[in-house]
C-alpha cells in the first residue's frame, strides 16, 4: 500500500477519520455533564475537524433547540462567536423513540454514508438491546469499508451470564473490535501512568513481585451517597457498581506482565491473564475474606446526611451494600502469596482513589526506635493525582531515630499544564478506533467469573451486612480483613 | 566583576514565594535568551509568548550594554484553569562587554534536572565557533532563520551553509521558521491522506506560495526530500500577501487536475481535493508560544530539518 510521504516524520497527531458521532440519550445527564464538554474540548484543541454530531432522543426538538441545549452544557467554556458557529452548526438532532424502527430509518437518512459512525449509548443499560438491534436492522452497525463502532457504559450486565448474553447479542450485530466498553477510570492520567511507571522505569519492575511486595491495597472511597441513582443502585450495590469494573481493572493494571508492545490487544491480553488468575473464592473464603456494609446517617463535611435506607427511592429495609471489601490473590508465579486487599464505599470520610503497594520490611531491623514501617508506593488516582514513595529516614539530631517520610510527585504541580479529562481521552480513542483503554469482552467475563460467587453468597445473605456511620472509614469489622494479612488499611 | 548567582537564586526564591505562595506548578525548563541589546526586545517578545503556557526560568543575557553592569530578578505568575500558578522566574544580566554571554557566568543558574534551551540570535558562525562556552551547557539551541536572514549580510546561500555547518557540528538546533511551517506541511500531508494517497503516483507539479525567503527555501527542500525518486517539478513563489503562519500550496496531477490548500487564518486550512471535495481542517498552533511550549515539553531535534536545509 502506498505511504503518504508527506506525513512521514510529522509529529504524531492522533486524528480520527471523518466521522459522525451519534449520541443516544442526547438530553441526558451523562451527555450534558461529560460527553458534550469532552467533545467540545477535542474540537477546541484541534483533535477533530471533519465530523458531525447527531443527537437522538424523544424530545420534540429542532436542530436549533438541540444546539441551544448543547450550548448550555458548554457554559463553562466561554465560547467565542467563531467556536459557537463552527461547532454548533455541525450538531444535528433526530427525534424518535428507541423502539421505533422508522425513527432509525430517519436516522440512517440523516447520517452521511461517507464517514465512520460512532454510536455512543449514554442511556440506561436496559435500552442497549433495542438500540443496538435497531441500529443493526437499519444497516448502521456494519458499514464496510467504513467503521461503525458502539460505545457502551457500565454496568455491563448484572452477572456473568447477563454479561455473556449481552456480549453475544452485541457481537451478533457488531464486530467485537467495534465494541467499546467504557470504564472511565482507565481514562484517568494516573491510571494510564501505572503502565508507564512500571515499564518505563528500570528500577521498580525488578521489585514488582512476591519477593519484595507484601501486599497491594486498592481503595476507591467516595463521600457522596447514592444521589439520584437509587433505582439503579438498589439493583447494583457496590460490588457490581465498583468492584467488578473499576477495582478489578486497577488490579489488572498493577499486576499484569509487561506486554510485548503497547497496542490494544497486547495490553488487554495481559490484563485478562491477571483476571483469569484471580483465585476463585468458595463459600468459606467468601465468609472469611469478603465484607459488605451499608451507611447509616452521619456527618459529611460538617453536614448531617441521611442513612442509605432513608434516601429517596431506596427500600427502607434495603439489604444493598454501599461498602464492599475483600482479600484476593492472583495465582501466578509473580504474585503467588501476595494478598490484594480491595475496598470501596459511599459516604466515607474522605474521597480517595488510590493503589498502595506495600513492600516487605527489611530482613533485619537495625533501627528499633523507628516510627514508620515498610516502604509504600502509592498511586493517587484522585484527588491530587500523583505518586508518593514512603521511605524511612533518619531524624536530624544526635540520636539514631528514624521515621517515615514521603517523596511526592503531584501531577497538579509537577507538570506545567493540567491533565485532560478522562472522558476526553476515552472519547478520542473511540473516535480513532483505539480500544487499548476500553475493556474487552473476555475481560468483562473474567471479572464476572470472579465476582459471581461472591454476589450469589451476598444475595443469599450468607455474609452479614455491617452498618457504618456516614463519614467514617467504613465498617469496623473491615479492620479484621486487613489484620488477617498482617497490616491495616491506610487511613482515610 | 559579575553578579553572584547564589544571591540571584535566593532572590528568585523569595520573589516566587511572594507571587505564587505554595501553589505554583513546578518549573519545566530554563530558557537562556542570549542577544545583543538591539535584538533584546524581539527575543523577549518570543519568550514572553510562553507565559501562561509553561513555567520556566528565563535568563535574559545582554552583552555590550551601554548602561554598564546590571543584574536583577523578578517572578510573575498566571493562573491556569486549575488555579495553579504558571510562573516565570526572570533573571536579567547586562554587561558592558560580552561577559553576559559567557557560559560560566549564567551556567550555575540553569535548573539542573530540567531541559536547558538557548535562544540564539548572534548568527550561526558564532554558534559554530562555540565562542562563549555556552552550547555545551544546554540541551537545545533555538535559532530563527527568517529573523537571522534579515540581519545577515551575505545572502541566503551563505546563511544556509553556515546553518548547515552548525548542524554538521552536531549542534542540536531548532529553527523557529521550520517549526512555523508545520501547519503547511501538515496540511499538505492531509491532501494525501487515504483515500487520496494513491494520487501521489500522478503528482507532477507543486507550487508553493509563502512570504518569507527562508521559509520558502525550507519548504522547497522538504518537498524535494519527500518526493525524491519521483519526477515532481516545484515552483517557488514569494508572495507578500501571506504572513508568518500563512501560505498556499497547489499540486497538479498528470491529468491536469489540481488539489490545493490555503492557510489564511491561524490554525485553519482550507483543502480542495481534485475530486471537488472541500474541507476545513484544524492545524497545529504555529504561534511562537505554542512552538516554545512543544520544545519545552519535548526538546528534541527534527531530523527532517537537516534534510530540508
Amino acid at each position: 500500500m502506498e505511504q503518504n510521504i508527506f506525513a512521514e516524520g510529522l509529529p504524531v497527531r492522533r486524528r480520527p477519520h471523518p466521522f459522525t458521532l451519534l449520541v443516544f440519550g442526547a438530553s441526558g445527564d451523562l451527555a450534558n455533564r461529560k460527553l458534550y464538554p469532552a467533545f467540545f474540548s477535542l474540537y477546541r484543541e484541534g483533535a477533530i475537524d471533519d465530523w458531525f454530531l447527531v443527537g437522538f432522543g424523544r424530545r420534540p426538538w429542532s436542530d436549533t433547540d438541540y444546539r441551544q441545549e448543547i450550548e448550555k452544557a458548554l457554559a463553562g467554556f466561554r465560547l467565542t462567536d467563531e467556536e459557537r458557529q463552527g461547532f454548533l452548526e455541525r450538531c444535528l438532532y433526530v427525534q424518535g423513540d428507541i423502539d421505533d424502527q422508522t425513527a432509525y430509518q430517519r436516522l440512517a437518512g440523516a447520517i452521511r454514508t461517507d464517514r465512520d459512525l460512532v454510536s455512543y449509548l449514554a442511556v440506561p443499560p436496559e435500552q442497549y438491546r433495542p438500540i443496538i438491534d435497531n441500529l443493526h436492522r437499519s444497516g448502521l452497525s456494519r458499514r464496510s469499508p467504513l467503521s461503525s463502532r458502539v460505545v457502551v457504559e457500565k454496568p455491563f450486565g448484572r452477572s456473568g451470564q447477563e454479561a455473556e448474553d449481552l456480549n453475544n447479542f452485541i457481537t451478533e450485530r457488531y464486530e467485537e473490535s467495534s465494541v467499546f466498553r467504557i470504564d472511565h477510570y482507565l481514562g484517568k492520567e494516573t491510571v494510564q501512568n501505572i503502565a508507564v511507571f512500571r515499564f518505563g522505569n528500570g528500577i521498580f519492575e525488578p521489585l514488582w513481585n512476591n519477593n519484595y511486595i507484601h501486599h497491594i491495597e486498592i481503595t476507591v472511597a467516595e463521600t457522596v451517597g447514592v444521589e439520584k441513582r437509587a433505582s439503579y443502585y438498589e439493583q447494583s450495590g457496590a460490588l457490581r457498581d465498583m468492584v467488578q469494573n473499576h477495582l478489578l481493572q486497577l488490579l489488572a493494571l498493577v499486576a499484569m506482565e509487561p506486554p510485548t508492545s503497547f497496542i490494544s490487544d497486547m495490553v488487554r491480553d495481559e490484563k485478562v491473564k491477571v483476571l483469569r488468575a484471580l483465585r476463585p473464592l468458595n463459600d468459606v473464603d467468601i465468609l472469611a475474606n469478603t465484607l459488605r456494609g451499608q451507611y447509616k446517617a452521619g456527618l459529611i463535611d460538617g453536614q448531617h446526611v441521611p442513612a442509605y435506607r432513608e434516601e429517596p427511592g431506596v427500600d427502607p429495609n434495603s439489604q444493598t451494600e454501599t461498602y464492599a471489601a475483600l482479600v484476593t490473590h492472583v495465582d501466578s508465579w509473580r504474585w503467588y502469596g501476595v494478598p490484594f486487599i480491595l475496598r470501596t464505599g459511599k459516604r466515607l470520610g474522605r474521597r480517595v482513589s488510590e493503589i498502595a503497594v506495600h513492600f516487605k520490611k527489611p530482613a533485619m531491623n537495625l533501627f528499633p526506635q523507628a516510627f514508620g514501617g515498610a516502604n509504600q508506593l502509592v498511586f493517587r488516582i484522585q484527588p491530587d493525582e500523583g505518586l508518593t514513595l514512603y521511605l524511612n529516614t533518619k531524624i536530624p539530631g544526635l540520636t539514631d531515630r528514624s521515621r517515615m517520610v514521603s517523596m511526592d510527585f503531584l501531577y497538579g504541580t509537577g507538570f506545567g499544564h493540567p491533565s485532560p479529562e478522562a472522558y476526553e481521552r476515552l472519547l478520542l480513542d473511540a473516535l480513532i478506533g483505539d480500544s487499548t483503554l476500553y475493556t474487552r469482552r473476555d475481560e468483562v467475563e473474567a471479572s464476572w467469573a470472579f465476582i459471581d460467587p461472591i454476589r450469589k453468597a451476598w444475595d443469599a445473605g450468607s455474609v452479614p451486612l455491617h452498618l457504618y456511620e456516614a463519614g467514617s472509614s467504613g465498617p469496623i469489622a473491615a479492620q479484621g480483613l486487613a489484620e488477617r494479612i498482617g497490616d491495616h488499611w491506610r487511613r482515610l | 566583576m559579575y553578579p553572584k548567582t547564589s544571591e540571584l537564586e535566593q532572590e528568585l526564591m523569595a520573589r516566587l514565594k511572594e507571587n505564587a505562595g505554595g501553589n505554583a506548578r513546578a518549573m519545566s525548563a530554563t530558557i537562556i535568551a542570549l542577544s545583543s541589546k538591539a535584538h533584546a526586545e524581539e527575543v523577549d517578545r518570543w519568550i514572553e509568548s510562553l507565559m501562561g503556557r509553561r513555567p520556566a526560568r528565563l535568563l535574559h543575557l545582554r552583552g555590550y550594554s551601554k548602561d554598564g553592569l546590571h543584574s536583577w530578578s523578578s517572578a510573575r505568575c498566571a493562573l491556569d484553569r486549575q488555579e495553579r500558578g504558571i510562573c516565570f522566574e526572570d533573571v536579567y544580566i547586562e554587561t558592558p562587554d560580552d561577559g553576559a554571554y559567557q557560559g560560566r557566568i549564567w551556567g550555575p543558574l540553569i535548573l539542573r534536572e530540567l531541559p536547558a534551551i538557548l535562544v540564539w540570535t548572534l548568527g550561526p558562525e558564532a554558534l559554530n565557533s562555540c565562542e562563549y562556552d555556552c552550547v555545551e551547557r544546554v540541551d537545545l539551541t533555538i535559532i530563527n532563520g527568517s529573523w537571522d536572514l534579515k540581519h545577515y549580510k551575505r545572502g541566503l546561500a551563505s546563511y544556509r551553509d553556515a546553518v548547515h555547518g552548525a548542524l554538521l557540528a552536531s549542534n542540536p538546533l531548532v529553527d523557529l521558521t521550520w517549526e512555523q511551517l508545520l501547519p503547511l506541511r501538515y496540511a499538505l500531508s492531509r491532501l494525501f491522506d487515504p483515500p487520496y494517497t494513491q494520487d501521489l503516483d500522478q503528482l507532477r507539479d507543486i507550487s508553493i506560495r509563502v512570504s518569507d525567503p527562508w521559509a520558502l527555501h525550507l519548504l522547497k527542500g522538504w518537498i524535494q526530500d519527500r518526493t525524491r525518486g519521483r519526477t515532481v517539478h516545484i515552483d517557488e513563489i514569494l508572495d507578500p500577501s501571506y504572513t508568518d503562519f500563512s501560505g498556499a500550496i497547489s499540486c497538479t496531477f498528470s491529468d491536469g487536475s489540481v488539489s490545493s490548500l490555503e492557510i489564511r487564518r491561524p490554525k485553519m486550512a482550507e483543502l480542495r481535493y481534485r475530486d471537488g471535495k472541500v474541507l476545513q481542517v484544524n492545524l497545529p498552533d504555529s504561534s511562537i508560544g505554542a512552538i516554545l511550549e512543544r520544545i519545552v515539553d519535548s526538546p528534541v531535534v527534527d531530523p527532517l530539518y537537516k534534510r530540508a536545509i
